[in-house]
């Protein structure tokens, strides 16, 4: 293979990991783009989550929203206005508690890594049935996507209230830098706070 | 507001001061847009509106709510 040939695919892979990572709209109907960071800001009770609720009923169609981590105090799913939306959500709903957040999100983006690891380097489809299984339930995927190679999975992080998670305290904590870095991790950021 | 983020969007419900307003635009540290005219917007702010920003597309607008209320409101008489 020539030099040139060597710089142009790595240039074009590249090119591709670039358009994977950019802060660029869902669709025409969301105001929330991929790799994103949202802030709902409101004085108690108006409503917040609706807002971001809404906006999700809208990208969830999207076939690489791959799962959304609903994150409350005590990993409970009493709000009302959840409650009453749930039902149509078609997407997988993790619902977790502001203390376990750090370490199911850790793992959930260590296999997302992976994943993308091995499908980039086409030996997804190498995999034996059986960790192809594990690494699907890991994911929470329903199915893997059809267009393996051209579809990146994001995951949608709702922190239903914000304002009063220890997770966010410390300027190096690791959500603060997750935040920082949403865009590699494919990650869209939802934060309803006070 | 527990954290200081570079926000891509900012949804903020009506009822905050203008200092409150400054210290959210503050923290939330969006960039590239008018933020007197995000100001202004936001005085105008009525219940069940929200004023949104995009600062990558550097969207500025109300969102009305007041139609998703009003429809719950009608159909539980």
């Amino acid at each position: 293979m020539s030099v040139d040939k060597i710089l142009v695919d790595a240039l074009k892979q590249k090119e591709a990991r670039g358009n994977q990572t950019q802060i660029t709209p869902i669709n025409n109907d969301s105001l929330i783009f991929y790799n994103s960071v949202n802030l709902a800001v409101e004085k108690q009770g108006e409503g917040k989550s609706l807002l971001f609720l809404r906006e999700v009923l809208k990208i969830q169609k999207e076939k690489n929203i791959q799962l959304l981590v609903y994150v409350t105090s005590d990993g409970e799913t009493s709000d009302e206005t959840f409650l009453a939306i749930k039902n149509h959500l078609t997407i997988p709903v993790l619902t977790v508690s502001n203390n376990d957040v750090e370490e199911v999100v850790e793992g959930l983006l260590h296999t997302k890594n992976l994943y993308n690891d091995l499908v980039s380097k086409r030996k997804f489809e190498k995999l034996i049935p059986t960790h192809k299984e594990q690494i699907k339930q890991l994911l929470h995927l329903k199915e893997f996507p059809r267009d393996l190679y051209n579809t990146r999975l994001h995951t949608v992080l709702l922190f239903d209230d914000a304002a009063f998670s220890s997770r966010f305290k410390k300027d190096d904590s690791y959500f603060n830098k997750l935040v920082h870095k949403c865009r590699h991790a494919n990650c869209i950021f939802m934060f309803a706070t006070q | 507001m527990p954290f200081k983020s570079q926000a891509t969007t900012v949804m903020i419900y009506p009822g905050f001061t203008p200092q409150e307003v400054s210290y959210i635009n503050h923290n939330a540290t969006i960039k590239g847009f008018d933020f007197q005219q995000f100001k202004a917007l936001y005085s105008r702010l009525l219940k069940d509106q929200v004023l949104f920003c995009n600062a990558v597309s550097d969207e500025m607008k109300i969102i009305d709510m007041i139609h998703i209320r009003n429809q719950v409101e009608v159909d539980f008489k």
